[in-house]
């Protein structure tokens, strides 16, 4: 039966909706940029138009944790820069909530998921073989 | 799992590297690069994006979010790098992109066009001199001029000397030579308390506040430096006062 809301649905719930595929982002940790260590392979000298050189990896240290983290990915330095980032919070997330970080929780959705499909496909060839038993009775 | 390449690949890749054996940039041999999130076509000798000009993105899209403008002035754009970062980091933005160099403002045209931002980009061929009027006024203008000093000038790499454009690297005996053209410019070019911001050699930064305070006439004064990644004094922020 369909209830129409009169008033909009952030008024009416004021708690935080969640599905089984939602990811609890809440205990993911935050860095602080004046903890952070960065280094970038430039050279000597004044640096900037004087110098051309592609080499534009990142390493990342957070002093607090001791953790390095590395990025080369992409051409663009400012690029690397933000990925070394995302790179290091992961890596904290899985150190300091281990089950809960969210690689763990994704794993667990993507596990219970191919868990399901596994099942489903299991039933349905168990279905198709007592068909055939059946079929080849008549 | 493992490519063979074949017989055309591999004379290929011998013709690429006879290049950069030759100390051909990279960016010149595959005629392409990154800046911030855009791949832009390479042509040589046009300057070659740095990795610390993308911070000057980032401090102009700052004042541009702070001013809640929607224009901006682009002085030796080059390859178009500092425009088009700003037009795709903000899609409000027009920006209008200058260089003396012909062959600069067709690459900056191509690179507008490989990255859909031909409509918000308006490309002029012009030099700074004396003479430099555009009828138009701004709040912000941003510029990464030559500036590198006849001292530097010797020790650059030779992918740099035979390569790159010098015009789009010397900037005089000292460096300032073209900095101080722009200084000159953009005290007409700039609204009141509109600002300026150019990409400088680590010396610069001292030497441009003094010069300013010297040639107040200008009515700009010298508000602060930003260092890059490498911890040198590489950006400085102008404002028009008077």
């Amino acid at each position: 039966m369909l209830r129409i809301l009169t008033k909009p649905l952030k008024e009416t719930y004021s708690c935080i909706i969640r599905t089984k595929t939602t990811l609890d982002h809440s205990k993911v940790p935050q860095i602080v940029e004046s903890e952070l260590q960065e280094q970038f392979v430039r050279g000597s000298g004044p640096g900037g138009q004087s110098v051309n050189k592609t080499a534009n990896c990142v390493v990342l240290k957070h002093i607090p944790t001791g953790i390095i983290v590395k990025c080369h990915d992409s051409r663009s330095l400012d690029e690397n820069r933000k990925t070394a980032r995302e790179l290091l919070i992961r890596k904290l997330d899985n150190i300091i909530n281990q089950e809960e970080s969210i690689e763990a929780q994704k794993k667990r959705i993507d596990d219970k998921k191919s868990a399901t499909k596994r099942k489903k496909r299991e039933k349905l060839t168990l279905l198709k073989t007592e068909w055939k038993k059946r079929e080849n009775l008549e | 799992m493992d490519l063979l390449l074949k017989p055309e690949q591999i004379k290929q890749i011998d013709h690429l590297c006879k290049k950069r054996l030759d100390r051909m940039p990279v960016q010149y041999i595959i005629q392409e690069w990154d800046f911030r999130d855009l791949t832009l076509k390479m042509s040589r000798p046009v300057f070659i994006p740095r990795p610390e000009t993308e911070m000057l993105v980032d401090i102009v899209l700052n004042e541009i979010d702070r001013k809640g403008a929607d224009t901006v002035l682009e002085l030796c754009c080059g390859s178009g790098a500092i425009s088009l970062a700003l037009l795709k980091a903000r899609s409000q933005l027009c920006i209008t992109a200058i260089d003396k160099s012909e062959k600069a403002c067709q690459l900056t045209r191509e690179n507008a066009h490989i990255n859909n931002l031909s409509d918000r980009i308006k490309i002029i061929q012009k030099e700074i001199n004396e003479d430099f009027n555009l009828r138009e006024k701004f709040d912000i203008i941003v510029s990464n001029p030559p500036y590198v000093s006849s001292k530097d000038t010797i020790q650059l790499q030779p992918e740099i000397l035979l390569y790159e454009d010098p015009e789009a690297l010397y900037g005089g005996d000292d460096g300032l030579t073209v900095i101080k053209s722009i200084l000159k410019v953009c005290s007409c070019l700039l609204n009141y308390h509109g600002r300026l911001f150019l990409e400088v050699d680590p010396s610069h930064p001292t030497l441009i506040k003094l010069w300013l305070q010297k040639n107040d006439s200008l009515g700009l004064k010298f508000i602060r430096f930003y260092k890059d990644f490498c911890d040198k004094e590489r950006f400085v922020e102008i404002i028009k006062e008077k």
